[in-house]
């Protein structure tokens, strides 16, 4: 399913947003960082991030190299921004393909120096609401069905191979 | 009355906010790609990119960012779109336009210049 994020807190700001944290339509959190800059786009490279490793990066124990290189989730993103982070899909990307052009340098580290209103404190990732918890729980009844309609595609993709 | 073309940008309506003031000589820092800089390096981003579409925060992106302390400006070096660029000190009198601390870094200001000033020979490579 495609990821698509909103803007929730502008972290660093110069001459426009160059850290920012998002959300997508699970309310698992990004930070989302400015890495080009073109005529009509800015790309934003992001990854998942818990409410616990946002923590303390705000309190500086963690940098912001060491959460690109190695997020929680082994993901990467990029997202092309026209003008305001509204409605943005993720594109996934590869580790091999990051630049180190779009890397930080390995001491950059970030203090929230005070209290935004517009920082939210931040939600656990993969905090879902009630509709999609019983979503899940109504394909999860039909996962034994749907495993035996697999193995049998499977066996007839083998036999019209063989 | 207010003197026409008095910004040197077009900017939108209310803006620069009322809460932002002249400076008085006092020191700040902004990034540069050369040293010297040039004309581009005091162009806001609305003004560098009139293609992309800003909506909320038109006023913002239509200012100028500055530090008033040169290590948070300087931190902002190690970020990927700032890696090759310079600082520059600049002292800021009153007929430069007005300021506004934004942001949630207490040394970050927003600065609307006027169309009177030019920053370029006062500025002192850091």
């Amino acid at each position: 399913m495609q990821r698509v994020i909103q803007h929730q807190a502008t972290l660093i700001d110069y001459d426009s947003p160059q850290l920012v944290v998002a959300y997508d339509q699970f309310n698992v959190q990004y930070l989302c960082l400015f890495v080009e800059c073109t005529e009509t786009v800015d790309k934003f490279l992001c990854v998942p991030v818990s409410a616990l490793r946002l923590k303390a990066f705000y309190q500086e124990l963690v940098s912001l190299r060491e959460i690109y290189e190695n997020p929680e989730s082994d993901e990467w993103f990029y997202a092309d921004v026209v003008g305001e982070i509204e409605n943005i899909r993720l594109i996934p990307i590869a580790r091999e393909s990051l630049s180190e052009d779009w890397l930080p340098e390995p001491e950059f580290y970030f203090k929230k120096m005070k209290a935004q209103d517009s920082v939210v404190e931040s939600s656990p990732i993969h905090q879902f609401s009630k509709q999609q918890i019983q979503d899940l729980l109504d394909l999860l009844k039909y996962k034994p069905l749907l495993e035996l309609l697999n193995q049998q595609h499977s066996l007839t993709v083998s036999i019209n191979t063989s | 009355m207010e003197q026409e073309n008095k910004w040197a940008e077009d900017l939108p309506p209310n803006c620069p906010p009322e809460m932002a003031i002249p400076p008085k000589n006092e020191i700040f820092y902004r990034l540069v790609k050369q040293f010297p800089p040039t004309e581009e390096d005091f162009y806001s981003h609305r003004k560098l990119y009139p293609e992309k579409r800003f909506k909320t925060n038109k006023c913002r992106v239509s200012s100028l960012s500055i530090f008033s302390d040169l290590s948070e400006c300087a931190k902002l070096l190690q970020l990927p779109l700032h890696k090759n660029k310079k600082i520059v000190q600049l002292k800021l009198p009153s007929e430069s336009g007005v300021i506004l601390q934004t942001g949630n870094n207490s040394s970050h200001y927003s600065w609307w210049k006027t169309a009177a000033y030019n920053p370029i020979s006062f500025c002192k490579e850091v």
